[in-house]
């Protein structure tokens, strides 16, 4: 199938590309350069491989690379035809998929968690037993107290010593604590870009990086490379400010919380021509995390249960809906788009939740689309922009 | 006849809770048997397992949603419409997905005076069961403020073994079931347990003791033409127990957080009583979304041989990505083992339905292992 990627001329789209590039590409040439590969649930922290000079694969974010590019669909039938349920969670499935066709970087070793969500859990699981490898389990309370964060730096402490055992390599203090640092510095400048993106008009599209700003923070953590990239946009965004080089803007959307990879087309169409700017991403919101390099696993845990999506999913409702406020009101919100992406059980069900609070408290409206992040099958494009356009003649 | 007191119970359980409010006593509904019912009892508390009902789901769709399984949602249809009013608490901890969800809902829509949801770990190690042990402590506390109570480690004490006898019973009547022909039948075994988590646990241990003998000298015996093991996620349904035992199968075990899995494994009364809790609440026995899953699998599987089961149903309530996800590596695991263990995978609502179909299925697997 043809490459279906919706490209604009943005120089921060094309970086990112590239940047997106070469992170999977280490996992391909990992072997040829003698570097271990570990196979990561959605999320897990990449600063654990990078401590160790591992190189981590997220099969996962791999299939959204497949779906962006709509070749993913194969993945995820294999894992149907296994014996995996129709109704798991695309993403999940293509994961499964990708360890069934061999057709991904063999895994050295597999980190898995449960956030976000139990199927993921077992199909880490199974990726285990299919490559016969090592295989240690990250586990993450379901709260962000203090007594959450001690607990969650011992599993990670576990974690980095089970790789370290794995690959007969030496634990360094110091090198976790240089890794810690080049993740303080990327958390910092994501901030920046964030507030960035909170200036009216904003001065950076979602579609430039199809919606995934937390990217280089959650699979580059620890890296130069995160650093720079979040560089480079901070600095592009403040030229477009500077030069008055900024996309128009109608209205001021809070997309929640996932991108669909497999219909980035509607993000592209509602940004360029509906000028209906995305300013954040529910999937990547982040706040600022008290990161210190001298304590780099409490750093860690903090960064791993109050970042990003798992930081929606891990916990009661409450915290949940405390984020969207927030957000509401710092990025100026004029209306939300929620995917209701129908494999993932913690999206949906907080459907009612988020747009009881959104009308009563901030009398903002929120549109539900249902769709699959990934499964071509399932996603009616043509009715979601039909239904979007609908959302917009009601918003004027 | 020995069973009555046990569907009295199962068809009027919301009379038990009430007859017990009328005491002047409170009770408190828990979801999942991954809430250690001994602290609420050692409260002079009744726990009461929330469990659904044949309805229509309406709300349940809108305030979760349709892709939450059925069991989930039928509760919360049952707690929006007031079924659950009665309740002075509700306690749950984060099993699954769904229960997370289901805990989230009844936190904003239902107005029950107290509701905790406890962090219960994935595995066990010597962090874990203190982690889950000041989990314990908290819940333990907040259980003291509801109840106007302290509870002191001899009433928890007391508690646990209470419940100890219980499960003990229990053991001793599912291993009448090892027998050839077996006195008493699945769906009467699921009965039974069924009714402990509802009545007063002293009046259950005196109405199991009873139980216990009557099935000694019990003359009816039941057989089939293939000895089942059913598995897998919620299902407290008689009724598609007797589906099986109407197609020919004689179910004498079971893999369920409704029947072997509630009771299988006691608490130790030696030590620091929240510890013990601890402990035996992380057991990978009690459900599959515990890690290394392995353990969970080769319980079942022993289970399966000590009571020389010819085939397992493995049913999974639709979209529960626990027993969705635990069924491949269940078929792995039986491949690298060589063992030949026949399996029938099914999908299921919470409410049983689409009966010739299933019952076409099962027929077909039991006509296979006979």
């Amino acid at each position: 199938m043809a490459a279906a990627i919706p490209q604009i001329d943005s120089v921060v789209q094309k970086r990112y590309m590239e940047l997106v590039a070469n992170f999977f590409k280490s996992a391909f040439d990992a072997r040829n350069v003698g570097k271990k590969v570990v196979w990561m649930a959605y999320f897990l922290p990449s600063e654990l491989c990078y401590t160790l000079d591992a190189v981590p694969f997220y099969p996962e974010i791999y299939g959204g690379v497949c779906a962006r590019m709509g070749i993913v669909l194969k993945y995820i039938e294999a894992a149907e035809s296994f014996g995996y349920p129709r109704e798991l969670c695309s993403a999940t499935k293509s994961a499964a998929g990708l360890a069934l066709s061999g057709e991904a970087p063999p895994p050295d070793a597999v980190l898995s968690t449960q956030p976000v969500c139990d199927g993921g859990m077992k199909v880490h699981e199974f990726v285990a037993v299919r490559y016969k490898c090592p295989h240690f389990f990250i586990d993450m309370p379901y709260s962000t107290d203090a007594r959450a964060v001690e607990y969650l730096k011992g599993e990670l402490e576990e974690a980095l010593k089970f790789l370290a055992e794995s690959f007969g390599a030496e634990l360094s203090e110091e090198r976790l604590k240089e890794v810690m640092e080049l993740s303080r510095r990327a958390e910092e400048l994501h901030l920046e870009v964030n507030e960035l993106r909170r200036k009216k008009p904003s001065p950076l599209l979602s579609i430039e990086l199809f919606g995934q700003y937390f990217f280089p923070c959650s699979f580059l953590g620890g890296t130069q490379a995160a650093v720079d990239f979040y560089a480079f946009v901070a600095e592009e965004a403040r030229r477009r400010l500077r030069e008055g080089d900024v996309p128009e803007e109608k209205y001021r959307i809070l997309w929640s919380p996932l991108v669909p990879q497999s219909f980035l087309s509607i993000l592209q169409w509602l940004e360029l021509e509906y000028k209906a700017k995305i300013v954040m991403e529910m999937v990547g919101y982040a706040p600022k995390i008290e990161m210190d390099a001298a304590k780099p696993l409490e750093s860690l845990a903090r960064k791993t249960l109050e970042a990003r999506f798992p930081s929606l999913g891990n916990g009661p409702g409450v915290f949940n809906l405390d984020r969207y406020r927030k957000v509401v009101k710092d990025y100026d919100i004029d209306a939300v788009i929620y995917f209701a992406h129908w494999g993932c059980r913690t999206i949906c069900s907080a459907v009612k939740m988020v747009k009881d609070m959104l009308r009563e408290e901030f009398d903002i409206p929120m549109l539900v689309l249902d769709g699959d992040i990934f499964d071509p099958r399932n996603n009616p494009v043509e009715q979601a922009r039909a239904r979007v356009e609908e959302f917009f003649e009601m918003l004027e | 006849m020995m069973l009555e007191r046990v569907r009295e119970v199962l068809d009027g359980r919301e009379a038990v809770a009430r007859s017990w409010k009328e005491q002047g006593k409170k009770v408190v509904g828990w979801i999942c048997p991954y809430v250690p019912e001994e602290l609420i009892h050692a409260a002079g508390m009744l726990p009461f397992r929330v469990m659904g009902a044949p309805v229509t789901i309406v709300k349940g769709d809108a305030y979760l949603y349709p892709n939450i399984c059925t069991f989930n949602r039928v509760v919360l249809e049952l707690a929006l419409g007031g079924r659950y009013d009665f309740l002075d608490g509700i306690v749950t901890a984060n099993v699954c997905d769904h229960i997370r969800r289901l805990y989230d809902a009844w936190h904003f829509f239902v107005e029950t005076p107290f509701k905790l949801i406890l962090s219960l770990p994935h595995k066990v190690s010597e962090n874990a069961v203190a982690f889950f042990r000041d989990e314990l402590s908290r819940l333990k506390s907040d259980l003291e403020k509801l109840a106007g109570v302290e509870i002191s480690d001899a009433a928890l004490k007391n508690s646990i073994r209470t419940y100890n006898r219980a499960r003990e019973l229990l053991r001793r009547i599912y291993g009448l079931r090892r027998e050839e022909e077996a006195p008493i039948s699945g769906a009467e075994a699921l009965e039974v347990v069924k009714a402990g988590m509802f009545l007063p646990k002293e009046e259950y241990v005196a109405l199991l003791e009873e139980i216990f003998e009557s099935l000694k000298r019990r003359d009816e015996r039941y057989e089939g033409s293939a000895r089942v093991m059913i598995a897998g996620s919620d299902l407290d349904d008689p009724g598609f127990v007797k589906l099986i035992e109407d197609s020919g199968g004689l179910v004498v075990a079971d893999d369920l957080c409704t029947g072997s899995r509630y009771f299988w494994e006691d608490v130790d009364v030696s030590g620091d009583p929240l510890e013990a809790l601890a402990r035996r609440y992380l057991s990978p026995v009690l459900c599959a979304r515990m890690h290394p899953y392995e353990a969970h699998i080769e319980h079942l599987i022993k289970m399966a041989e000590d009571f020389n089961v010819d085939g397992i149903i493995f049913e999974a309530l639709k979209f529960c990505d626990i027993y969705g996800g635990e069924y491949p590596l269940l078929r792995e695991w039986l491949k690298e083992k060589g063992l030949d263990i026949p399996v029938l995978m099914l999908d299921r609502e919470y409410v049983l339905s689409g009966v010739e179909q299933l019952k076409t299925r099962i027929q077909a697997f039991i006509e296979s292992l006979s």
